[in-house]
């Protein structure tokens, strides 16, 4: 039983560490809000600017790079709110063993956005994104699973994202 | 400017070059056109100081020598990193100095020129062709020049062995870009150079040393079929051999460095094959071929910003910069410090891969691999009892890797999980400190724009690729951010998998390990062996580079029809001398015909006291006895080299009304009649008599040298010296009847021409009667 049991024990731990059980095995109960640092803009003001003005990332004879820091779209807001949670990630000290609590955390405590148009908010995340996540987490699923659908899925929870990128996942 | 002393200098004054040409460089690569192209020593040739490349890419890379000068004492190391790593395993690989002499490998060609460097407002600048054509079309010689380490930067000049053969002259990649585009890093060469990272560096590796290996026993199986006695007289052909699979290992050891260079211990998005990726929806008509390469460049360019653009931007990146924080694995091992470009050796206090013990196991790696790689290929050099023609091998002064552990000790780690979230930016400098903008920083401030160079003019990735771009740009730091805090010693963000195993793609773009599929390898590599004329054109190309160390190759293609057409044309070309004596320069249009007849007559010319004298005997007669041949008096009984290459100057200039001249396919060397010591045996071998007088087999042709009683007809054979009576001889069919000598042969006899009596019956003619 001993052997058994030092056999199965990490076993379980990677199965539920990786979501192959769903997300852990154990009922999932919405977490409590906690409050989240907004991580700051990078400042691109010490880039290169090209002929128009834009901030060059990559230049060549071939191939320019830049940023066009007047456009404002869904990316932007898929970026902020991303970066929003991997923030929080950071500072609830994220790793292979709290993973999953982590991950239900920091998506619940994210801002969420106010508008239809959350790139011209502060960073933010969708409603739509956690109500999403909270469904398919009452359906046993993984939460990385759960991201990778909800946001760069064919069907992303960022209002206009989908049609952006062409439906393409 | 060493690009060592930038560092610290503002972003403006380096994005602008970011990317431009260095992350296919792991490590450095430099090309240099030198002063002096025609000198045989590395000291003489004049490539000057400094660690700027000068050579525009193409058809001038190719025929300029990929290192520099050695530099000064107490100056930054030389940045011909690839050539520097590959000499030193060869030394330590205990190879003779020979094998680092400089090579000299004539090659016949068109007398076209090439254009080597466009220009706007004045004339184009050529170079002559390089290219090795039929040498039933060749007119010029040109000598191409370089050692065996020198080739190590190849692949960051030239597709693969046989382009570089080829000159640079043709585009690769088959999308109809001219050779100058085609070559240059940041517009064509960057955009597939996939294979420069693992793991697909690790199969380049693998399948171009097997061809080396390959190469190399094939040239002890040609040293040992020549044997020890005459292996001086040929001498040039085997070293040639022995040097072309060394220059293969060079090629193969460009991508066994990179696999142990840091920016490249990751699986970047992209194939060898254009073929391969994406096309997608432009909005404006755009050529299948173009939409391919802009996706293949923008994807390229956001590699570039993982591996880093240290070499030109000065800025100490991520990824390959030594600071002991980038990390990789090797088989689940531990995790050890690592670095990468232009930190093979110490600089400005940073500590090199190559110095002390900050990066051990990677340095471990990458000194031991390179040294037994080239040291087993050196090895397999050598015939049974003999040392190569380059010199016997010394003992190696590294610790043999086990021939059972060489594919799982030499493979190139992967970057951990946290080295890989650490490079996923744009690195840059300013005002003395490292800054970086993440991947997904930049598009949380603004939008990407992507405009690419296309034959038709400059063109921006549309909306909906921009869009797709962002969001796998966030996508892939997402999963980056996730993995390296789960398990930041893990390595599946080098695979670019997330941690549920899914690929990352980008724009459409799978992790190199995806590509080659099964049924698709990369067009431009390095063909299949052999090399010889008349298959694959790529092939043919290499093997015309390489005739003399594929002369058993060109010992069978070479028919006596094709010789005598070279003797044709020489004899032309001489016609032609003293006009050709006014051109200038190597482009002397026919001049050439006849050092390109002489080069391949000598290999069939047969020079004994007859063409068969087995001590005078060509080197074809050693590799392929069947070949054609040619045959030439020579005074003496021991020509030397430059005697065998006058007579068979002597026989390119014999007029083709001389009948005897013509060159035969007739078996000589391994004598089929010599064989044979029974008369009905020799006469039923082609082209064998009988000689009566001596009782021995000799070839027709040299009949004359039989006194007496010489026959190469079956008949001559049957033996009738057993029959008493006129009937029963004559009815043999093969016998007559002389009644003074009894029963003759009858062709042995001449048809009773020596029945010196008279009264002779032959056997088809009257009847014995009573």
């Amino acid at each position: 039983m001993k052997r058994w049991s030092a056999l199965w024990a990490p076993t379980l731990f990677l199965l539920a560490a990786f979501g192959c059980v769903g997300g852990g095995g154990t009922p999932f109960t919405p977490p409590d809000r906690v409050p989240v640092t907004i991580p700051p803009e990078p400042d691109l003001s010490q880039l290169p600017l090209n002929a128009e003005g834009n901030p060059v990332v990559v230049q060549t004879d071939q191939v320019e790079i830049a940023i066009d820091t007047s456009q404002r779209g869904p990316t932007n807001a898929l970026a902020a709110c991303m970066a929003v949670i991997e923030q929080c990630w950071v500072d609830q000290r994220r790793s292979s063993v709290n993973r999953i609590e982590v991950m239900d955390l920091c998506e619940r405590s994210a801002p969420t956005c106010a508008t239809d148009e959350p790139w011209n908010e502060t960073a933010c995340c969708p409603a739509a994104c956690w109500q999403r996540y909270e469904a398919a987490r009452f359906a046993d699923q993984d939460p990385t699973a759960i991201e990778d659908e909800i946001y760069f899925g064919s069907d992303p929870c960022i209002p206009g994202l989908g049609a952006a990128v062409g439906g393409t996942p | 400017m060493n690009t060592r002393n930038k560092a610290g200098l503002v972003a403006v004054a380096l994005i602008t070059s970011v990317w431009a040409q260095p992350h296919v460089r792991a490590y450095d690569s430099l090309c240099r056109v030198p002063s002096t192209p025609t000198s045989s020593t590395v000291a003489g040739l004049g490539l000057g100081a400094g660690n700027e490349d000068n050579c525009p890419p193409g058809p001038a890379a190719a025929q300029a020598r990929f290192r520099i000068q050695q530099q000064a004492a107490g100056s930054a190391p030389a940045l011909d990193e690839h050539r520097q790593i590959l000499e030193d395993a060869m030394r330590a690989a205990g190879l003779p100095a020979a094998a680092l002499a400089t090579i000299e490998l004539p090659v016949y060609t068109s007398s076209d020129d090439v254009v080597s460097v466009t220009h706007w407002f004045r004339a184009d600048e050529t170079v002559p062709s390089v290219m090795p054509v039929t040498v039933d079309t060749a007119t010029r010689v040109r000598t191409r020049r370089y050692t065996v380490d020198e080739l190590a930067q190849l692949p960051d000049f030239s597709y693969s062995l046989w382009d570089w053969a080829g000159g640079n002259e043709t585009c690769p990649l088959g999308n109809g870009a001219d050779p100058i585009a085609c070559h240059t890093f940041t517009t064509h060469t960057g955009a597939v150079n996939s294979n420069h990272f693992v793991p697909q560096a690790d199969h380049f590796y693998d399948r171009l040393h097997l061809m080396a290996l390959a190469r190399a026993a094939k040239c002890a199986d040609m040293h040992g079929r020549i044997g020890a006695a005459h292996a001086r007289e040929f001498e040039d052909y085997i070293k040639q051999c022995e040097y072309e699979a060394l220059t293969i290992e060079a090629e193969a050891q460009h991508f066994l460095q990179d696999a142990w260079s840091a920016g490249h211990m990751w699986e970047r998005w992209g194939s060898t094959d254009l073929e391969d990726f994406p096309t997608f929806d432009f909005s404006y008509a755009l050529p299948p071929e173009d939409q391919k390469l802009i996706i293949a460049d923008t994807v390229a360019a956001m590699s570039g910003l993982i591996h880093g653009a240290e070499a030109l931007a000065g800025t100490c990146d991520r990824m390959c910069c030594p600071d002991g924080n980038t990390r990789f694995i090797l088989g689940g091992g531990s995790s050890e410090p690592m670095a990468g470009d232009i930190h093979l050796r110490a600089t400005d206090g940073i500590p090199g891969v190559l110095d002390g013990s900050d990066y051990a196991v990677q340095a471990d790696h990458l000194t031991r691999c390179t040294a037994s790689s080239v040291r087993a290929v050196y090895m397999a050099l050598s015939p049974a009892g003999m040392d190569p023609m380059l010199g016997a091998a010394s003992a190696p002064s590294y610790t043999a890797i086990p021939a059972d552990q060489v594919a799982a000790f030499c493979h190139g780690g992967r970057a951990t999980n946290k080295a890989m979230l650490d490079a996923m930016g744009i690195d840059f400098s300013a005002f003395g400190s490292r800054f970086q903008v993440s991947f997904e920083g930049a598009v949380r401030v603004g939008r990407y724009l992507v405009r690419t160079a296309t034959r038709g003019g400059s063109v921006l990735l549309p909306d909906t690729g921009i869009d797709r771009m962002s969001r796998d740009l966030v996508r892939i730091y997402h999963a980056a951010k996730a993995s390296a805090l789960d398990d930041p010693n893990g390595t599946n963000i080098a695979a670019l998998r997330d941690a549920a195993n899914q690929p990352l793609l980008l724009l459409g773009v799978s992790p190199n390990s995806a590509y080659p599929r099964a049924d698709h390898t990369a067009g431009y590599e390095d063909p299949p062996l052999p090399w010889a004329e008349g298959g694959d054109p790529k092939a043919a190309v290499l093997a015309r580079a390489y005739n003399m160390a594929h002369a058993s190759e060109w010992c069978s293609t070479m028919t006596a029809e094709m010789l005598d057409s070279l003797r044709s044309r020489a004899v032309r070309a001489r016609s032609r001398e003293s006009l050709c004596d006014r051109l200038p320069g190597p482009g002397r249009e026919g001049c050439d015909e006849l050092r390109i007849c002489v080069a391949f007559a000598v290999r069939h010319l047969r020079t004994g006291s007859d063409a068969c004298d087995p001590g005078q005997q060509p080197i074809c007669n050693y590799l392929k006895p069947e070949s054609a041949f040619i045959y030439q008096s020579v005074s003496g009984t021991s020509p030397t080299s430059a005697q065998l290459m006058t007579a068979a100057k002597d026989w390119c200039l014999r007029p083709m009304s001389d009948t005897a001249a013509t060159a035969s396919t007739e078996m000589c060397t391994a004598d089929p009649c010599a064989d044979q010591t029974a008369c009905d045996s020799c006469n039923a071998t082609l082209g064998c008599g009988w000689c009566g007088g001596t009782g021995e087999c000799m070839s027709v042709s040299r009949s004359d040298s039989c006194s007496t009683g010489f026959d190469s007809s079956s008949s001559a054979c049957v033996d009738c010296s057993g029959f008493t009576d006129c009937v029963s001889c004559a009815d043999r069919g093969f016998c007559g009847w002389c009644p003074g000598m009894g029963c003759l042969n009858d062709a042995a006899s001449g048809n009773g021409a020596t029945c010196t009596g008279g009264g002779y019956i032959s056997p088809t003619g009257a009847a014995c009667g009573g």
